[in-house]
């Protein structure tokens, strides 16, 4: 073969390839994560440390939005609801990755495309998706997305928020609030009865010595539930009753326009001056009409990596992914981006997978200046995940402890939010 | 017999340019400690939450930047002796075994990279 390049094509050309190698190194893979909650936003910030040169598009519909954690506290009148406002483009500045404020109408898994409302389709390397819940509407007849403000949930972050807080606030001495917890698996375990907790500790305030709250249960235990009642003893006595599942606690039929609460096998309704009724829970209606969830409609994942079982290249974390004996918390959501960042690096890189250990702690405020807790340490062990170790705030701790708590409590959700949005 | 000058010339140049690239890419993709330097576990960016780095105003747990590797594997052995649950921290170091301890106090401590 004869070759006639000239001296000045060599040159080029020697100067070109490490350049070129270059700029496809710098181009770097691309990742979409859907969901700026505390699972996506966290998975972003992740990939940014362990893939510089990725292109990380962060997509969320919300330009605002409220945090789960100490939402109750915001219900109660006990915080300000600008405590718990985030916004999503801030991310995009703490976090170095581009954001986009765009509804995602489909993912299609195979393909690895992402199409947004209104920016068309998005392909990816790896997608991330961390979607959260949807409310299962079948479950309490008389209940839907049309009435549902009328016995607010308060459970996603929107309006139902406030509007409940203002609801809250207008009760009168004597009211009955009725507060329905919904079966597991469902967000933030512990929540129900938090805000049961802050609502008595508000009436408290109040001087309301003869309002009522009756928590209707479709379960028949809860998280911290020892803890919660012996508090509740001690604190607000004869305030805050609790029906389990097995004495016909569970709700099963809604009148929202007379406040009216059927519990199983009641012929009579509960009348309600102020009813939260929180709903059955699955992943969120994307990752389900993404063929991401399975049978029980949440989403089955490898956990030494968050993938997905069913689509290999998209993995799922926070709450839609079934990652039990980890409850479905923000910390978790946190502690699941880390771990998942860091197995699509090492995948990328074809470095080894990360070791699988995973932290998590749930606070739980009884009162403004008393909180409760429960943590634990997992690892995956013969491919499934595990606790390695659990504890839970003691029994008998005084009221020194609970303060203690709380002032933790407090400083966890400046360093978690602080760490996932920025 | 002698060969073209043009010829000649083309194959310098080749060595010359092959030499170019090889230089160049030693430069590119062998800067000293790029391939070694492993980026923090997910277990230590989990601690990190709550013991943020060089965000003091921001931490919840105990600064870790004053501490050397030595001092954070005895605190994690203490806390994981402990039988109370009344914090955080021992609940977590329970489950933990010396290695993960270890390896955990390396890359948090203060030498930490």
């Amino acid at each position: 073969m004869n070759i006639t390049l000239s001296r000045r094509q060599l040159l080029a050309a020697a100067l070109l390839l490490p350049a070129s190698t270059a700029s496809a190194r710098k181009r770097g893979p691309r990742i979409i994560v859907v969901g700026a909650g505390f699972g996506g936003a966290s998975c972003a910030r992740q990939l940014r440390l362990y893939l510089p040169n990725a292109d990380i598009l962060l997509i969320d519909r919300q330009a605002r939005f409220l945090t789960g954690p100490f939402s109750n506290g915001v219900i109660a009148g006990l915080d300000e609801v600008a405590m718990i406002t985030r916004h999503t483009r801030d991310v995009a500045t703490a976090h170095r990755v581009r954001v986009l404020i765009d509804e995602v109408v489909t993912i299609d898994p195979v393909k690895r495309e992402v199409r947004t409302a209104q920016h068309g389709v998005h392909r990816a390397d790896r997608i991330v998706v961390a979607p959260g819940v949807s409310m299962r509407w079948d479950r309490i007849e008389g209940l839907h997305p049309g009435n549902s403000d009328a016995m607010p949930h308060g459970w996603l972050g929107g309006t139902q928020v406030t509007g409940l807080r203002d609801r809250f606030a207008a009760l009168a001495d004597g009211a009955r609030i009725v507060i329905a917890a919904p079966p597991n698996p469902y967000r933030c375990p512990p929540g129900p009865y938090e805000r049961a907790s802050l609502m008595a500790a508000a009436l408290q305030r109040r001087g309301h010595r003869n309002s009522r709250i009756l928590i209707a249960d479709a379960k028949d235990d809860f998280t911290k539930r020892a803890l919660f009642q012996l508090e509740w003893d001690r604190r607000y006595p004869g305030v805050i009753e609790w029906i389990p599942r097995a004495l016909n606690g569970e709700v099963v039929r809604v009148d929202t326009q007379r406040h009216h609460l059927w519990l199983r096998d009641a012929t009579m309704p509960i009348q309600a001056d102020l009813a939260s009724v929180i709903p059955a829970q699955t992943a969120a209606q994307l990752a389900i009409d993404a063929d991401l969830t399975d049978e029980t409609q949440w989403c089955p994942v490898h956990p030494q990596r968050f993938e997905s079982t069913r689509h290999a290249g998209i993995h799922v974390i926070g709450d839609a992914a079934i990652a039990a004996p980890m409850p479905k918390s923000g910390f978790a959501a946190n502690s699941q981006a880390k771990l998942c960042a860091a197995a699509i690096a090492a995948d990328l890189l074809g470095k080894p997978m990360p070791k699988a250990m995973l932290l998590n702690t749930c606070y739980s405020l009884l009162d403004t200046d008393a909180a409760i807790s429960v943590s634990g340490y997992y690892a995956v062990v013969a491919d499934r995940l595990s606790v390695l170790s659990e504890g839970i705030s003691a029994l008998g701790g005084d009221a020194t402890q609970r303060r203690s708590e709380a002032e933790q409590a407090r400083a966890w959700y400046r360093t978690i939010t602080r760490d996932s949005f920025g | 017999m002698a060969a073209p000058r043009g010829s000649t010339s083309t194959r310098v140049g080749l060595i010359q340019c092959v030499a170019l690239i090889a230089g160049v890419a030693l430069v590119v993709f062998a800067q000293p400690g790029r391939a070694e330097s492993s980026p923090p576990s997910p277990l230590a960016q989990m601690c990190r939450t709550c013991h943020a780095e060089a965000q003091a105003e921001f931490a919840f747990g105990a600064s870790l930047d004053s501490l050397d590797a030595n001092t954070i594997f005895d605190r994690l052995r203490v806390y994981r002796s402990r039988s109370d649950d009344g914090s955080v921290m021992p609940r977590f170091a329970r489950g933990m075994s010396d290695q993960t301890m270890q390896q955990l106090a390396a890359e948090l401590g203060r030498s930490a990279p």
